[in-house]
């Protein structure tokens, strides 16, 4: 087991800052928050600790607090300049801004260390911790799907007109959303920071969003435990077991997050609802209950879903 | 400086031809296509493959072929991605993202097949598809393929235009821009147009990736990265689904890029199309060119 | 449904902790081998971006291995060459590391990319590994402590050779266009470049940075024409290479060019005649003009064995195993533990072993010292350029 996890332990390093990363485009999703900052605010996690630790010479501990408090006030700002945004309008909005990121730390040469990067980053927080981070991470995340909080989530993102009229201030749930996933952004930064003990401008940019976002829609993107999954699969697995095919890694890749989005819009983590015993009995005592969901979509065209009412059911049931 | 202006204006034509392709499936099937600067490059690998086994076709043959094979590839994509994609989906949130991160996946795909099919090396088409000639004029230097970019940036944008505003398909798919549920009234279903949106995507990409391939003299697998993000500052200028304002914006985009990079440096210019995108969106998300909303942002 | 929401986070905080007790227990293996069988893990970009050349560098590495197996290895042992792809990718770069580190292998190499290779370097010298790097460029990699050698010579001492090459043959001013995203580009353009300028007493007319992705390439190239520059240098990658060239043939510049060692291996190639007199430095190419004799016999003798000319790639990968050859010839019947091995490794530096880019390759600060050779590129093949210095690196005899 110890002889397993230590012959592994770089890609599992691999798939914890996925699934971090994988997390945060997830909180904003899931209020309807369709943005990329988190990945820029990677960036800020990864070159601020590696800053402060590395050219400062501070502890990891001070500077990654340092680092997260940054990154709250930073992204609090930004959400307010963005709040008007919605969908796909955000989502190009938040690419220009993580591209941003990545020119400004090409060009800030004194602190990110140019096109060279940053190295020499202590390892401080090792596998145990940032596993920790991410087990907190998962935890809120899971406790927050359920409940009232689930429940406002869940209205948040199908019906904003009418989660305001139920008096749900939407602006300010937006906010939150936007912030907390900034923040895990820029914990997944420090964790990489801390692991890889390099950071490059070449870990940053459009490529990064691309994974963070495939991973979580494999791994599902509605429940909590699809970040972990999409990040395990897609970091480790495909990086560990592709062998010769390895070549064909960027095939491989598409084509299963394709048939994902296709077959599975709940991702992998929805297979695992299908094997839940308790589910198929809830299902079986009402006809509303059914596993998919997909049921629900409407067909011949995306928009014309933008105003429907959230059934009844939908709502009570967390998935 | 008269040489920037030119330098500006080849720059400009080739991102007509990328965005106009673009501003179509946004503004048609509300999908952002991160494909296609992937079928862009797929385009260079088509004419790159044909001229390798079949040398001494001429260009326009090359060039056609391309097209078409772009044109197809995009209709694959929406017929396997994006239309269950669409089909399946539980809202308009959950379609957009979704077929975004398809069309991620698909260009992760074709980026791939490229990559793999070119060795990871840069390719070229022979210089004998095109022998490559300089004219000075005035004092300036001016080439052949920098005229051949302008004059089909020009042809293609006219007929691309009128095709919209005098076809029925074009009406059609101007009535859906606007509302989503007008296409049926027009007589087309929605099913019909949406392939036929984006094959004329594809072939805009296709021709682009063939006629930036003879300029620059060279490609690889990733090239059409850098346009898809100035095409999308050009699309959020104009506003999406403008056509003639995206023409206009990626001339303009062109020439301020090549004025700023000239006495500001190249970081400045780097930055310039992402702040934009930004600003805009901020301050008038409906871009600059449309007269108003029709989307809510 | 809330009692499995408990269960369920329950599940995971004790997974968790498995975890972290797994994690503070570990550290305790790591192999020394002995006897007959030597396992070294060779972890090269076959895959991805950097496949062109890591395919080449294992192809390199295998030959070597092929080679010493067949005259009954070192010491009475025979080499078991273990490649693993890490796919032109960090992430899979540092699992693969990770693992070899963990595993009984000897000795881990790796090549090609600098971004990989400086992540994985500390993770070698925190395992106590001997670690010997192919190319990536950059610094940073073998100062990462004394289980760290790179085998590649940097590209930018060959430059000061290079420049007085052209500066002989009448260049009195040059233009610099390079990719402002890769450091070692970056390095060479504002530091090398212009340092060596100075002292040949040449000027530098315009200094234009552009990125790997830019698609225009126009402009530059005007400004860089512009400026009358007598020879030009071209420090990009990619298509770039091409796309620069012929947009500063198309701006007005007809003069000779010069580049990184990256021009090598056919990057020229779709270039054409626009490339025509464009001279780069390499640690190698395969030609029987290379002014060393240790190049010239692994040109022919490798040619020999698998029917193909070896690239500079291959080159760099044979001489990575070549130099652990060497350091367990030092150790002989001796123990073979890492340490050893990394002791011997410090010994045969002090010295120098013979390889295919060098006779013998020193080293500085354990990173490799080559002589170099000029390279002209006349248009449709590469030639070792008239008119060099032999060695092209003065350091290299001094």
């Amino acid at each position: 087991m110890i002889d397993w996890f230590s012959g592994n332990e770089g890609y599992i390093q691999g798939a914890l800052v996925a699934a971090l990363l994988a997390a945060s485009v997830q909180v904003a999703l899931r209020a309807g928050v369709l943005s990329f900052a988190s990945v820029g605010f990677y960036g800020v996690g990864a070159y601020g600790t590696g800053y402060l630790t590395a050219t400062q010479g501070w502890g990891t501990a001070p500077a990654a607090t340092v680092v997260v408090i940054i990154t709250m006030v930073l992204s609090w700002l930004l959400a307010l300049v963005l709040a008007r945004l919605r969908a796909l309008y955000l989502a190009m909005a938040t690419i220009a801004f993580v591209l941003l990121v990545q020119i400004g730390a090409l060009a800030w040469d004194s602190v990110t260390g140019g096109p060279l990067g940053l190295f020499g980053i202590p390892p401080a927080l090792g596998t145990g911790g940032v596993a920790l981070i991410l087990a907190g991470v998962l935890a809120v995340n899971a406790l927050t799907q359920r409940g009232a909080v689930g429940r406002r989530l869940l209205l948040l993102r199908k019906d904003e007109a009418l989660a305001s009229a139920l008096g749900v201030n939407v602006r300010h749930q937006h906010q939150i959303a936007f912030v907390w996933s900034a923040v895990l952004g820029s914990l997944a930064g420090i964790s990489q920071a801390s692991l890889l003990t390099v950071f490059t401008p070449e870990n940053l940019g459009f490529s990064v969003m691309v994974s963070a976002l495939t991973a979580l829609v494999v791994g599902g993107t509605w429940h909590w435990s699809g970040p972990l999954i999409g990040g395990v699969v897609f970091s480790w697995f495909l990086s560990a077991y592709l062998g010769f095919a390895s070549d064909y890694r960027g095939v491989v890749e598409g084509a299963l997050t394709v048939v994902v989005l296709v077959f599975l819009p709940k991702g992998l983590a929805g297979l695992f609802e299908l094997l839940d015993p308790g589910r198929l009995r809830r299902a079986a005592a009402g006809p509303t209950g059914g596993p998919g969901g997909v049921s629900a979509g409407v067909p011949g065209g995306a928009s014309t879903g933008q105003d429907r009412p959230v059934p009844a059911q939908e709502m009570g049931v967390s998935s | 400086m008269s040489q920037q202006l030119v330098n500006a204006i080849a720059l400009g034509s080739i991102y007509t031809l990328f965005s106009l392709g673009l501003t179509l499936s946004w503004g048609i099937l509300n999908v952002l296509n991160l494909a296609h600067g992937a079928i862009f490059t797929a385009g260079t690998m088509f004419a790159f493959l044909l001229t390798e086994h079949a040398a001494g076709l001429p260009f326009a043959v090359v060039l056609v072929a391309a097209l078409v094979g772009s044109a197809l590839l995009a209709v694959l994509m929406e017929a396997v991605a994006f239309a269950p994609i669409r089909a399946r989906s539980a809202n308009a949130l959950d379609a957009e993202m979704r077929t975004l991160i398809a069309s991620v996946a698909v260009a992760s795909i074709i980026v791939t097949v490229v990559g793999i099919q070119s060795d990871h090396q840069p390719y070229a088409l022979p210089q004998s598809l095109l022998e490559r000639h300089r004219y000075d004029l005035l004092g300036v230097h001016v080439s052949n393929v920098q005229i051949l970019v302008l004059v089909a940036a020009i042809v293609l944008s006219v007929l691309l235009v009128l095709f919209v505003r005098r076809s029925r398909y074009g009406r059609a798919m101007r009535a859906v821009a606007f509302d989503r549920t007008a296409a049926g009234m027009v007589g087309i279903s929605a099913r019909t147009l949406q392939l036929a949106a984006m094959a004329l995507s594809g072939a805009l990409a296709g021709v682009a990736g063939v006629l930036l391939a003879v300029y620059l003299g060279a490609a690889d697998a990733h090239m059409g990265d850098s346009f898809l993000l100035k095409a999308f500052a050009i699309i959020i200028l104009a506003g999406v689904g403008s056509l003639e304002g995206a023409v206009f914006f990626a001339y303009a985009l062109a020439l301020v890029e090549t004025l700023v990079g000239y006495y500001l440096g190249g970081d400045v210019r780097d930055a310039l199309a992402f702040v934009l995108i930004v600003v805009i969106l901020v301050l008038r998300p409906q871009g600059l060119a449309a007269r108003q909303g029709w989307q809510r942002a | 449904m809330r009692h499995r929401a408990r269960t369920a986070t329950c599940l995971l905080a004790a997974s968790v902790a498995i975890l972290t007790a797994a994690c503070g227990s570990s550290g305790s293996s790591g192999g020394s081998a002995a006897g007959d069988v030597l396992k070294i893990t060779y972890i090269a970009d076959t895959s991805g971006p950097g496949a062109f050349y890591g395919k080449d560098y294992v192809a390199g590495a295998e030959y070597a291995v092929d080679q010493v197996n067949a005259e009954g290895g070192v010491g009475g042992r025979t080499l078991d060459l273990e490649v693993v792809d890490s796919a032109s990718d960090q992430q899979t770069a540092v699992g693969a590391m990770t693992k070899a580190v963990k595993s009984d292998s000897s000795a881990v190499m790796y090549a090609l990319l600098s971004q990989n290779a400086l992540a994985m370097a500390p993770i070698a010298q925190r395992s106590k590994v001997p670690f010997i790097v192919g190319q990536s460029g950059v610094d940073g990699i073998a100062e990462a402590g004394d289980y760290v050698y790179r085998t590649t010579t940097s590209e930018g001492r060959f430059y000061e050779a290079m420049l007085s090459t052209l500066h002989d043959q009448g260049a009195s001013s040059t233009a610099i266009l390079y990719a402002s995203d890769n450091p070692t580009a970056v390095t060479n353009a504002t530091k090398t470049i212009p340092a060596i300028a100075e002292k040949l007493g040449m000027t530098i007319t315009e200094t234009v940075p552009v990125k790997t992705a830019d698609t225009d390439y126009s402009q530059p190239a005007s400004r860089i024409a512009d400026s009358s520059p007598d020879v030009v240098a071209d420090l990009t990658f990619g298509p770039a290479v091409t796309t620069s060239i012929q947009a500063l043939r198309e701006a007005g510049f007809d003069g000779p060019l010069y580049g990184t060692s990256a021009l090598g291996a056919g990057a020229l190639k779709p270039a054409g005649a626009a490339a025509k007199d464009t001279y780069y430095p390499s640690v190698f190419i395969p030609s029987p003009k290379l002014p060393w004799a240790s190049g010239t016999s692994f040109l022919s003798e490798y040619q020999k064995a698998t029917g193909s000319a070896p690239s500079f790639s291959a080159a760099g990968g044979h001489d990575q195993v070549m130099f652990l050859v060497a350091a367990l010839q030092e150790i002989g019947e001796g123990d073979v533990t890492r340490e050893s091995v990394k002791d011997a490794l410090a010994s045969v530096a002090g010295k120098g072993f013979v390889g295919a880019t060098g006779d013998p390759v020193r080293f500085v600060d354990r990173a490799a010292v080559t002589p170099g050779v000029l390279v002209r590129w006349d248009g449709e093949a590469e030639t070792v350029a008239p008119d060099q210095p032999s060695p092209l690196l003065a350091a290299y005899t001094g």
